[in-house]
């Protein structure tokens, strides 16, 4: 059973699109990357299946069913967390006040405007554990370091026990020592459940080679390619793209 | 009436709306400001008129001067507001800007109201201006097919200004992107400035041209504001094309309601924003960028 | 297959068990005790002042509550209102309007909030897709019809207002005299104060800071974004409608001007004056400002113009209020002090 299909997705932010005719099956349990050069549209894919964006064109299922129109808050209550390419969290809490934000809103807790302040618990110390914050807990958000950012907003997506966990570039910012233990976390996340369906996007393919079943390969907002990780790699059509975009890049 | 004195009637009715919504919104599309004291920059363009005017009978050239002075130093008052309060304040939030520019809304109508009093004020048409003429035998007045002209005038010179002109080539750069428009070398700070000078013109233009048409007092901003603000929400905010299209659409209907459902005058228009806004909630034509209107 | 049957995940990393140690006890007793500190001493002052300064403060503390409910939207939800007079003048013209009822004061009270939350609600519904600075336009908007509609409609009897509003009586205590009037109101005040307090404070409070802080990430998240962004408001214009209601009690008389425009600016220069982010800031600067209004243009309703160039120079100089300010010379005091 597929947890995530998206058909002929099209998406244009009021110019020409961004991501068209874009369609891909995702197995439970599977963790897929989608790579390609910058502006390729990896984000606004992202954007899409987290119901942040919806698609201009083409249709998304979750579970089976249709989620083209859910948007992002009910797509989260149905268990996509995602994450942002530049950490998104609340810079005036500390970082244990974000996970308690992000559990709380997993679990509906602002249904009820005068129950009592929200506490920490459990569920949020293993997830700062898990991604090496626990120490930090107490910091104001904004100290944090970027690749530290990063993990924040890993370990928010955790407290919410997602089955899609939708990552886009996890490992940008960090540390030479933050990836590999990215990598071990994320790799440890897969053994402990694996029904859990990760998506990632990366510029670091010693990320993506570490951790992908399969690898998709967008340009110009299209799905270019799409195998296993060292079919992608070996493909010339890779080093074009690539190539062709380094070039362009020289150019500017 | 028929269906063309209607028809006229309805498009010069909504030529002010447009000059207002359009200054308002070529501000916002560019710099990202709202301006709230748009309709008091109007309010300023009427009163200045009726002072220059008073209860003399204006010649042609008096009247075009009067109008054109009254343009003239609202662009004034706008570059200075720019200058003064806007230009230190593009680095502070949101919120902090569309508080200072309510703050200069009550400042300008509290000053209007000190240097004009409260008192409704009624001016002259040139004599020319104030007949009407006959066209597929039907009665026009001279004044609306003056204001139809302007409007015309307005909305073909500020597509040639930003589609076509240098200057409207900077306009969109820097509304596409401001940062980008300064590492090009594009002076910022002056075409900002001129922007909101030249937004500021077209509210005290419409003010010039709609005082002799109505009783004007300081508090004539606020049902102004009130349409102009919503001709902007439903045109979509930064759209010129949109808020042309939106004025447009508030006059006719407004002058159809009038001539064939005068039980639905002065509704119209309330009625007209909230449909649109439940329909379409981006406006008209989106949320468009300037640069791609 | 149903989304339900996912599993839970098994701990990561399960480690060993660890005793929860917040910072806060268990029962925060802000909401209680913060509106009870504010009633004694607002009410301590009111029997030291004399009678023309009484009157000053017995409408300050309808404006405090009235502030407070203005920061609802500008402090705590981001929501940028530019009409919340409208709010405070439906709830004083429902009272008004309901005058010849045989019913209690705080029954007007509740009338007054349940109008003006059906027409929070109302605008919050037609404004919800609008973006931030359309939905300040459409809330001007929607605050000069309401004062244009006072005009146009007979039974609100245009400029000359409403009259007689009756102040009744509540557990059998006339209200008339000011001083039983005095009491009623702090009480209705600081309860209400509390109940807000105790919402600033729960999960539902923290979830509309969220979306103040990053929309698109709360929605990433699971707030319902735009549900609750129209709970605030409609909270929001439920107290302001309240304290509207109690405005006309207290003054027995209600004019267009409690809706106009100006009468908005003026509530967010409270609000700002005070500084909109903490709890009792819009509180605080509703008092305050109205003493400086009363002090230094001996209470005439001064001018638009006064009341702009006040704004101006606050938002220009102290954009984060009064508090701000403390807030600042405390950090400059701590600093000298660890230089030492
Ligand atoms: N909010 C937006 N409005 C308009 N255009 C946008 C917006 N976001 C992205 N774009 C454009 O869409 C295209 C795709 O951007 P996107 O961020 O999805 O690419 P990406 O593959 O994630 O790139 P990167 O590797 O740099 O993160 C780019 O050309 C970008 O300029
Ligand atoms: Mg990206």
């Amino acid at each position: 059973m597929n947890v995530l299909e998206l058909h002929n997705v099209h998406k244009n932010y009021g110019g020409p699109p961004v991501v068209q005719d874009v369609s891909l099956s995702i197995a439970a349990g599977q963790t897929v990357a989608i790579i390609g050069p910058n502006g390729a549209g990896k984000t606004t894919l992202f954007g899409v299946m987290a119901g942040e964006h919806r698609a201009t064109k083409g249709s998304i299922s979750l579970f089976g069913k249709d989620a083209t129109r859910a948007g992002a808050q009910r797509l989260s209550h149905l268990g996509v967390a995602r994450t942002f390419p530049v950490a998104r969290y609340f810079l005036a809490k500390t970082v244990e006040q974000n996970l308690v934000i992000a559990r709380d809103a997993h679990q509906s807790k602002y249904r009820n405007p005068v129950s009592r302040t929200p506490r920490s618990d459990e569920g949020i110390r293993t997830a700062l554990r898990a991604v090496g914050l626990d120490e930090l807990r107490h910091q104001p958000s904004n100290t944090l370091s970027h690749g530290d950012r990063k993990s924040l907003e890993i370990a928010m997506a955790l407290t919410q026990n997602p089955a899609v966990l939708l990552l886009d570039e996890p490992t940008a910012g960090m540390g030479a020592e933050d990836i590999p233990r990215t990598i071990r976390l994320l790799k440890g996340l897969r053994e402990s459940r694996p029904d859990l369906t990760i998506i990632i996007t990366a510029h670091d393919m010693e990320v993506v080679f570490a951790l992908a079943d399969r690898v998709v390969l967008m340009a110009n907002g299209r799905v270019a390619l799409e195998g296993n990780p060292s079919a992608i790699r070996d493909d010339p059509l890779t080093r074009e793209i690539y190539l062709g975009n380094s070039y362009e890049g020289d150019k500017q | 009436m028929t269906l063309l004195s209607t028809l006229i009637s309805g498009v010069a009715y909504g030529v002010p709306l447009f000059l207002v919504a359009s200054g308002l919104t070529l501000i916002y599309g560019v710099i990202g400001v709202l301006n709230f004291a748009h309709g008091s920059f109007f309010v300023v363009g009427a009163l200045l008129v009726t002072t220059i005017i008073g209860s003399t009978v204006p010649t042609v050239p008096t009247f075009i001067i009067a109008v054109l002075a009254g343009a003239a130093v609202v662009a004034a008052v706008g570059m200075l507001t720019e200058t003064t309060v806007v230009r230190h304040l593009y680095r502070r939030d949101h919120i902090t800007m569309l508080l200072a520019t309510f703050a200069i809304l009550l400042i300008v109508e509290g000053a209007a109201e000190g240097i004009w009093g409260n008192s409704s004020r009624a001016i002259n048409k040139p004599e020319i201006l104030s007949g009407s003429t006959q066209i597929l035998g039907t009665t026009i007045p001279l004044y609306d097919i003056l204001l139809v002209f302007v409007g015309a005038v307005v909305a073909i010179g500020l597509f040639l200004l930003i589609n076509k002109s240098t200057f409207g080539r900077s306009v969109r750069a820097i509304a596409q992107d401001q940062v980008m428009g300064e590492a090009v070398g594009l002076n910022t700070k002056r075409v900002m400035l001129l922007v909101f000078g030249l937004g500021s013109a077209l509210a005290g233009l419409a003010g010039a041209l709609i005082a002799p048409n109505v009783s004007v007092s300081p508090s004539l901003g606020h049902a102004f504001i009130l349409q102009s603000f919503a001709i902007v929400i439903i045109g979509g905010l930064g759209s010129v094309t949109g808020s042309l299209v939106a004025a447009l659409l508030v006059g006719v209907s407004e002058a159809f309601a009038v001539a064939y459902a005068t039980y639905l005058t002065g509704f119209t228009f309330y009625i007209l924003v909230a449909v649109i806004l439940l329909v379409r909630p981006r406006g008209l034509l989106g949320s468009a960028k300037l640069g791609r209107a | 297959m149903s989304v339900s049957v996912r599993n839970p995940a098994p701990p990561i990393n399960a480690g060993p068990p660890f005793v929860t140690a917040s910072s806060r006890s268990r029962f925060d007793l802000r909401p209680i005790y913060e509106p009870l500190i504010f009633l004694l001493v607002t009410t301590a002052a009111y029997f030291v002042m004399p009678p023309n300064m009484q009157y000053v403060l017995g409408i300050a503390v309808i404006y405090a509550l009235l502030a407070t409910s203005l920061g609802v939207l500008f402090g705590w939800t981001g929501i940028y209102t530019f009409g919340h007079a409208a709010f405070f003048g439906i709830g004083a013209y429902a009272t008004a309007l309901l005058k010849e009822q045989a019913w209690g004061p705080l029954a007007f009270l509740g009338m007054s909030a349940l109008i003006a939350v059906i027409a929070a609600v109302l605008i919050g519904l037609i404004g919800q897709r609008l973006a931030k600075v359309e939905f300040a336009m459409l809330t001007m908007i929607v605050g000069q019809i309401a004062y244009l509609l006072t005009f146009r409609v007979p039974v609100l009897q245009g400029d000359n207002g409403i009259y007689s509003i009756p102040r009744g009586d509540v557990f059998g205590i006339d209200l008339t005299p000011p001083v039983s009037f005095w009491w009623y109101s702090i009480i209705v005040v600081a309860i209400v104060m509390g109940v807000l307090r105790r919402i600033h404070l729960s999960p539902f409070g923290e979830s509309l800071n969220a979306i103040r802080d990053d929309a698109v990430k709360a929605a990433a998240i699971g707030i319902p974004v735009k549900s609750l962004r129209l709970a605030a408001f409609a909270l929001a214009g439920g107290v302001a409608g309240l304290a509207g209601g109690l405005f006309a009690q207290q003054g027995s008389i209600v004019t267009p001007s409690t809706l106009s425009f100006t009468f908005s600016g003026q509530i967010i220069i409270m609000a700002l004056l005070g500084g909109m982010m903490g709890f009792w800031g819009p509180a605080l600067g509703a008092i305050l400002f109205q003493f400086i209004n009363a002090l230094v243009f001996g209470n005439s309703t001064h001018g638009t113009l006064v009341l702009g160039i006040i704004l101006l120079a606050v938002v220009m100089l102290f954009p984060s209020g009064v508090l701000g300010v403390f807030a600042r010379l405390r950090d400059l005091l701590m600093r000298s002090r660890s230089r030492q």
